[in-house]
């Protein structure tokens, strides 16, 4: 069952990024090609005055659009999979989801999962977007081969100064770091979930206007208890020496407070979503 | 035969109305029955607290003597008031999603049925009609082979030519030991499928008896609803 809600929540994003994503990526070869006729002197002297200063503003428009997109397309697609859930849960949808014979804990499982899938295809489309506007090949080389130079000088040629810097090897940093990246993002995407079905119990004619007001709620009682966090490590790491130390007990630290903070939110979503269920 | 909806003083608050005010209910299997009452009487309430979408303020109410939750979802098929249909979904994609949830669906019958209505299965929800879309709800949930229909309102938005058609599907498709409940307060035209029905009025309910009877009386249960809930 749970499969065939990830399947089926996959399917129905696609059915709405999946359009606004060819499009971007429409747009970008677009820019691509109105770029490149501007700088083709000989077309451009070959038009009348007043379109070669149209096909210029509007390549300069382009240019400085896809460079800003891959942080539109980002918020796009947050706003997108966070609102996905007050419909798809709270709203008329809500009449089919909540009678499927499956438990809230695989609704909002399936739901935080392909949160995550569609912000990764997102950041892939972005930075596939941005290459087809303003990407060249050329470019693309240089920076894999920078990016090469970067991996071959921190994990083979100073391997040991960077792991006392760390306190782990280097490739034990990357994925401590991936995961502190995944526990922010489960963290970020449960709390609107649980704002949301909190929202919908002390708003029930507002409820968009109630998970927003939880949301804050959350927010002032997440950065209370981080603050506590960080000054409870801050004590532990004052007594350690290393600096690899410090940035251990920060990373590995955070990510745990965000893990139970996730499990907390995500115990509670769905306490709401069985016990306090009320689509009226 | 075993009751397949008990209600044992249900109470339903929303705030400080009350919806329901303690029922006590047994509706038997392999009956249709008409659940009655004016507008914000309660039915939409107690279709809601079967189906699971709401919990009870107090008492309980039974689904084949189980409380709401997954194995009750399992053999109810449910049709709500509301279009819950996701706009840029198609009819056969919606088909396709039904028969992935519910082992109970019988996809050659939605087609027949799909077929029938002339409602295109490549169509997308957003281009439907209000009333084909809730000809295609009732279709999906007509499609399976539940022990328990709830119907909310299945009439209400359509066309009365289409309503003879809908009425046709739901006593053709009921599997004969399912209870079909249908809430309506278009007596006339469910009249004829009913074998029981049940009153309420004001989260009260104020009688359940068989449609034969009040016949038996030389009235309509029309007639006696006009009397009973006579403004």
């Amino acid at each position: 069952m749970l499969g065939k809600l990830i399947k089926h929540d996959f399917l129905s994003n696609a059915r709405f990024l999946g359009p606004a994503y060819i499009v971007m990526l429409v747009i970008a070869l677009l820019g691509r090609f109105v770029t490149w006729l501007a700088t083709r002197k000989a077309i451009m002297d070959s038009v009348a005055p007043a379109f070669a200063h149209i096909i210029n503003l509007l390549s300069s428009l382009l240019t400085v659009a896809f460079v800003l997109a891959p942080l539109a397309i980002l918020f796009m697609a947050a706003v997108w999979v966070i609102y996905r859930f007050y419909k798809n849960i709270f709203t008329d949808e809500g009449y089919l989801m909540n009678t499927l014979p499956t438990r809230p804990v695989n609704l909002v499982f399936s739901k935080l999962l392909n949160a995550l899938i569609w912000m990764l295809i997102t950041i892939g489309v972005a930075a596939l977007s941005w290459f087809l506007a303003v990407g060249h090949l050329e470019g693309l080389r240089n920076i894999m081969d920078q990016i090469w130079d970067t991996i071959v000088q921190l994990f083979l040629n100073n391997k040991e100064a960077i792991h006392d810097q760390l306190g782990v090897p280097i490739w034990l940093f990357v994925v401590e770091l991936l995961v502190f990246l995944l526990c922010w993002f489960a963290r970020f995407t449960i709390s609107w979930y649980f704002a949301i079905a909190f929202g919908q119990l002390i708003a029930k004619n507002h409820k968009v206007l109630g998970a927003i007001g939880a949301y804050i709620g959350l927010a002032i009682a997440s950065n209370i208890v981080s603050t506590a966090f960080m000054g409870i490590l801050g004590k532990v790491t004052d007594t350690v020496a290393s600096n690899g130390a410090v940035m251990q007990t920060t990373l590995l630290g955070n990510s745990v407070l965000f893990i139970l903070i996730t499990a907390v939110l995500y115990w509670a979503t769905t306490s709401i979503m069985k016990n306090r269920l009320n689509l009226d | 035969m075993a009751a397949i909806l008990e209600c044992r003083q249900l109470v339903k608050k929303y705030g400080s109305v009350q919806a329901l005010n303690g029922i006590d209910l047994e509706l038997p299997a392999g009956k249709i029955i008409g659940l009655l009452g004016p507008n914000g009487s309660g039915k939409t309430t107690l279709i809601k607290l079967a189906s699971g979408l709401l919990q009870p303020t107090s008492g309980e109410i039974l689904i084949d003597g189980m409380k709401p939750g997954v194995e009750t979802k399992r053999i109810v098929a449910y049709l709500p008031e509301r279009n819950y249909l996701e706009d840029r979904m198609t009819v056969e994609q919606m088909l396709k999603f039904m028969q992935d949830f519910y082992a109970d669906f019988n996809m050659d019958k939605a087609r027949e049925m799909l077929t029938h209505l002339d409602i295109d299965p490549k169509a997308k929800f957003k281009a439907l009609s209000k009333g084909n879309r809730e000809k295609v709800q009732l279709i999906l949930v007509m499609s399976r082979d539940a022990k328990l229909y709830l119907l909310d309102e299945p009439i209400g938005g359509v066309d009365p030519a289409s309503r003879d058609y809908i009425l046709d599907t739901i006593i053709k498709n009921y599997n004969k030991d399912a209870t079909v409940i249908l809430s309506t307060h278009l007596i006339a035209d469910i009249e004829p499928v009913l074998d029981e029905f049940v009153f309420i009025r004001k989260g009260d309910m104020i009688r359940h008896s068989t449609v034969a009877s009040v016949v038996e009386q030389g009235e309509t249960v029309d007639s006696l609803f006009r009397e009973v809930f006579r403004c």
